[in-house]
């Protein structure tokens, strides 16, 4: 990609205003105001916002599937109709609006013809994707059998058959079980690694979270908020520490240390196991021990162009290896790609140091200790690295620090 | 091009796996199985194929209208309602790229249908032409073989000249000082100004002339002259088998396939072994040839013997179609008629004797094409041996003459019925692409049936306009006339894409009509609706939700 371009926003909108109309032609609803949006390149963006707070709208809008009432909308620099524009642009909607009378192959072949894929090309990405979504197996049905979440599967499959620069997915999670919800999100840090631009519209706070670079929160078709996740989430007043399991006189200690600096303690307990975590080791104990199943399989395997360089050969590595070595390897930019961690605060470190080296300072200023409350301090973000390892240990059965615990 | 054909062969295959085109297999399997054993037609096999043939093609194409319409609406409105358009239009494809690719696949899949069912009925119509046990008479092969299984030209006689008959007429009631008054009765029976009444008066004198000169009294004759009558078919060569020899009667008998005695005419002339005669009797398989006594004793005839192989060649035929319908309503019996044919430039006579002719119905006379003359003139005399005058009009009498073979007539009629569709599918997409599925059913079920109709609606209109007595009517036939005006530019007459009375009647599809349909039903009306559909689905929005 030219640096110039690389500099181009992606999607650009001005003003963005969307009103319906009655039968008769008069407005009822105005489901998206004045938006004013610039998603840059290489950036997870994600809209935010209740239902019918105009996310999908918006989305239509840039693909050209609704025109704007008033405002401008330019993507990669052009209208959203414009036809070469889409040649760079994958689409997944809310719903799987797929032909239900083709099978899961003759629909990638049918997308892949319209982006003028040769039949050599066109098949290779059909078989590496649908082995990517785990339809391997079943890609001779007919999309109608499918269940809900395996035609989400194949939904995905098509939004990336052309190796999109911009990715655009709508509740992309619905309907997905929790394997299919952790494959999109490692998909969606595999893309950004390779510099993609990702638009992501959910309710699913927890997915946005996950990969989203910055956010734009929409209530009422109007930006509520607009930033980076870190910036908006991080909560300057508090201070969470993560250690080894501390015994109830270390804790004494703790609270009189933190008195001493007149801080109170909120909330201490045991961290928990993700139940997301929990039940990705259960299915894949299952699939190892091969249990029969008449629906999709793990899957998981990146297709290889969504992963590598065009033309670049099958390294044959795991697929998480993969997506570790794509994000060092491919990425000049990581902060664009992964969510960075929070640099822990100043003032958290002062605290450990008080806590294991001055026992003697404990008596000095015993204040009472602050029975935790119902806010919760925010939980750290795990950071690209983290995330990577336990997806390894997930899938090659390898107990972690957090199995040890349990 | 690539985009849209990547849209025309998924539509394709999904209209293949609809129930819409099973439905209408299914239904059409049943209809063209049935048909052959149910059809009997006037009794005779060429009226039994001939009927096959209208019921068959008339159903397929009933059929094959409706499917491609709700065809080509539902794969339009389905993918706006369920969506589907959205991720097929966040992909490189234009509107107009679609909406082409949707309307070609539509036809396609119609094409392919309408082949399987040519297919079908081509095949059961050769069925039934190899029935032999369905042969009641040597003519019913005949009919057969030179009236449905061939493509003809159909030629009418010359007009007659009675403008100088008529002139004397006006000329007289002018003299008389009657001819104002004729005019103002017409005008103020008809609500005519006086310059229509006039030309009124004329026409009716012009019709009753014409009428007159095609009644021929008891006893006397009436000819007719054909022009640019040119049989193109090959003369007909078979291998026959000399049966039996009678020098002294001058007669050969020969054993023949079916296929050249269906194609003989009593007393027309044929070729044995080089030497030409007339044939004199004609059975399933064989026929007895009479010569000069003079040819019987010429080298290529002396030296026939029973068992001896002989070459036997039948030159083309031209068919002489009339209506005759006696002035006596009272009469019972058949009419009689003599009929007979001159080439002045050969000296060829072909007579037919005086031979029993049903009344009012049609019926075929075989004539030798040697009675043709280089320029292709024909010239047909009747003789009335009725005891009664009798109306043979102009337009009851026509000369068909073979200028192609069933096969390719058989394809033609069924490119026009492909023509029709191409329309239709064009309606139903450009429906679809602003109206529901049921709306755009609606709309396109009403233009299927006006354009069926609109020959009908068309004649009925101006019957009304000119015979219509009612005058508080005369300006709904107007508003009508109008009307259809407007139809017309829109809707081509979809009856005259059936092609079904080219099939029945052995008539040839005319390069002209094929190109006439091609250019006003395809090129003019199905491009104009495509561009119409491009623009308005180009500006629609395929998301929109409307609120109440």
């Amino acid at each position: 990609m030219a640096e110039a371009e690389t500099k181009e926003p992606v999607v650009v909108t001005s003003g963005l205003t969307k009103v319906f109309r009655d039968f008769w032609g008069r407005p009822k609803v105005t489901a998206v105001a004045d938006l004013d949006l610039e998603i840059r390149p290489r950036e997870v963006f994600g809209l935010l916002g209740p239902n019918g707070s105009g996310k999908s709208t918006t989305l239509k809008m840039i693909l050209g599937l609704l025109f704007p009432t008033k405002g401008r909308i330019a993507v990669f620099g052009r209208r959203p109709t414009d036809v070469a524009t889409k040649s760079r642009i994958g689409f997944l909607p809310e719903e799987s609006h797929l032909y239900p009378f083709l099978s899961a192959r003759e629909t990638l072949d049918f997308f892949g013809r319209l982006y003028h894929q040769d039949r050599y090309e066109r098949s290779r990405r059909v078989d590496m994707l649908l082995e990517m979504v785990g339809l391997a197996g079943v890609a001779h049905r007919r999309i109608g059998a499918y269940s809900k979440g395996m035609q989400r599967k194949i939904g995905l499959a098509q939004a990336l058959i052309n190796d999109p620069d911009l990715l655009i997915v709508d509740e992309p999670t619905s309907g997905m079980d929790p394997i299919g919800t952790k494959q999109f999100k490692d998909l969606i840090r595999t893309l950004a690694a390779r510099g993609k631009t990702v638009i992501l519209s959910s309710h699913l706070l927890g997915d946005v979270e996950d990969v989203c670079d910055r956010v734009c929160i929409l209530y009422g078709g109007r930006e509520q908020a607009l930033g980076d996740v870190d910036d908006l989430l991080r909560r300057e007043s508090y201070t969470q520490i993560t250690t080894d399991r501390l015994d109830a006189g270390t804790l004494q200690r703790v609270r009189a240390v933190l008195g001493e600096a007149n801080r109170g303690m909120l909330e201490v307990r045991s961290p928990r196991d993700k139940l997301e975590d929990l039940f990705l080791r259960i299915v894949k104990e299952a699939q190892d021990r091969r249990v029969a199943t008449g629906g999709s399989v793990g899957g998981g395997a990146v297709a290889e162009f969504l992963r590598t360089p065009a033309g670049a050969e099958a390294t044959g590595r795991g697929v998480i290896d993969e997506l570790v070595a794509a994000s060092k390897e491919d990425e000049p930019a990581p902060e664009a790609a992964e969510p960075a961690a929070p640099a822990p605060p100043e003032p958290a470190g002062e605290v450990i140091e008080d806590l294991v080296e001055a026992p003697a300072r404990r008596d000095e200023a015993p204040g009472p200790a602050e029975p935790p409350t119902e806010t919760s301090p925010p939980p750290l973000p795990r950071t690209g690295e983290q995330a990577d390892r336990a997806v390894i240990d997930d899938l090659v059965g390898r107990p972690n620090r957090r199995e040890g615990d349990r | 091009m690539g985009g849209i054909w990547t849209v025309a062969r998924e539509t394709f295959k999904q209209c293949l796996r609809t129930k819409v085109a099973i439905v209408f297999a299914v239904l059409l399997v049943a209809c063209l199985a049935a048909l052959p054993s149910a059809m009997e037609g006037d009794g005779t096999l060429a009226g039994r194929i001939r009927t096959f043939l209208d019921y068959a093609k008339s159903a397929t194409c009933v059929l094959l209208s409706l499917v491609v319409v709700l065809l080509s609406i539902g794969v339009v409105t389905g993918d706006v309602e369920r969506r589907y358009a959205f991720v097929v239009f966040s992909k490189p494809v234009a509107r107009w790229q679609y909406v082409l690719g949707r309307w070609l696949g539509v036809l396609l899949l119609g094409a392919v249908l309408l082949a399987g069912a040519g297919g079908a009925i081509y095949g059961l119509a050769r069925y039934l032409r190899g029935r032999d046990d369905l042969v009641l008479r040597p003519e019913d092969r005949r009919a057969v073989e030179t009236e449905v299984f061939v493509a003809r030209e159909q030629v009418f006689p010359e007009p007659r000249d009675v403008a100088a008959v008529v002139a004397k007429r006006v000329r007289l009631h002018r003299e008389n000082g009657t001819w104002d008054t004729l005019v103002q009765t017409y005008a103020d029976k008809y609500e005519l100004n006086l310059i229509q009444a006039a030309e009124r008066v004329v026409a009716d004198m012009r019709k009753d002339e014409a009428t007159r000169a095609q009644s021929v009294p008891a006893g006397k004759s009436q000819t007719w002259t054909f022009r640019n009558v040119h049989p193109q078919g090959e003369a007909i060569t078979v291998q026959g088998t000399v049966r039996a020899v009678s020098r002294e009667a001058g007669a050969v008998t020969v054993s023949v396939p079916a296929e050249l005695t269906g194609r003989l005419v009593i007393m027309g002339p044929v070729e044995v072994a080089g030497v030409t005669g007339r044939v004199a009797a004609i059975w399933k398989t064989r026929f007895r040839a009479v010569f000069h006594l003079e040819d019987m004793r010429s080298e290529r005839l002396r030296t026939l013997k029973p068992g001896a192989g002989v070459r036997v060649v039948l030159r083309p035929t031209v068919q002489v179609s009339y209506k005759l319908s006696p002035a006596r309503r009272d009469l019972v019996e058949p009419l009689r008629a003599a009929w007979a044919v001159r080439n002045p430039q050969t000296g060829f006579v072909y007579q037919i004797p005086p031979i029993e002719a049903p009344q009012n119905t049609r019926s075929t006379l075989v004539v030798p094409g040697e009675a043709i003359d280089a320029n292709g003139t024909l010239r047909l005399r009747y003789v009335n041996y009725s005891p009664t005058s009798v109306t043979a009009l102009d337009d009851d009498v026509s000369v068909y003459y073979a200028v192609g073979s069933f096969e390719a007539n058989f394809a033609k009629a069924f490119l026009l019925v492909l023509m029709g569709l191409a329309f239709l599918a064009a309606l139903g997409v450009f429906a679809g692409c602003w109206l529901s599925f049921p709306v755009a059913c609606l709309l396109c079920l009403v233009m299927l049936g006006v354009g069926a109709g609109l020959h009908f609606l068309t004649e009925a209109v101006e019957m009304g306009l000119q015979y219509g007595s009612e005058p508080g009517l005369k300006w709904t036939y107007h508003v009508a006339r109008y009307m259809l005006v407007g139809v017309k530019v829109v809707l081509p007459d979809l009856s005259a894409t059936l092609g079904t009375e080219f099939l029945v009647e052995g008539v040839a599809v005319p390069g002209g009509y094929l190109g006439e349909a091609a250019l006003l039903t395809v090129v003019l009306r199905a491009a104009i609706l495509l561009a119409l559909a491009c623009w308005i689905f180009t500006r629609k929005e395929l998301a929109r939700v409307q609120v109440s």
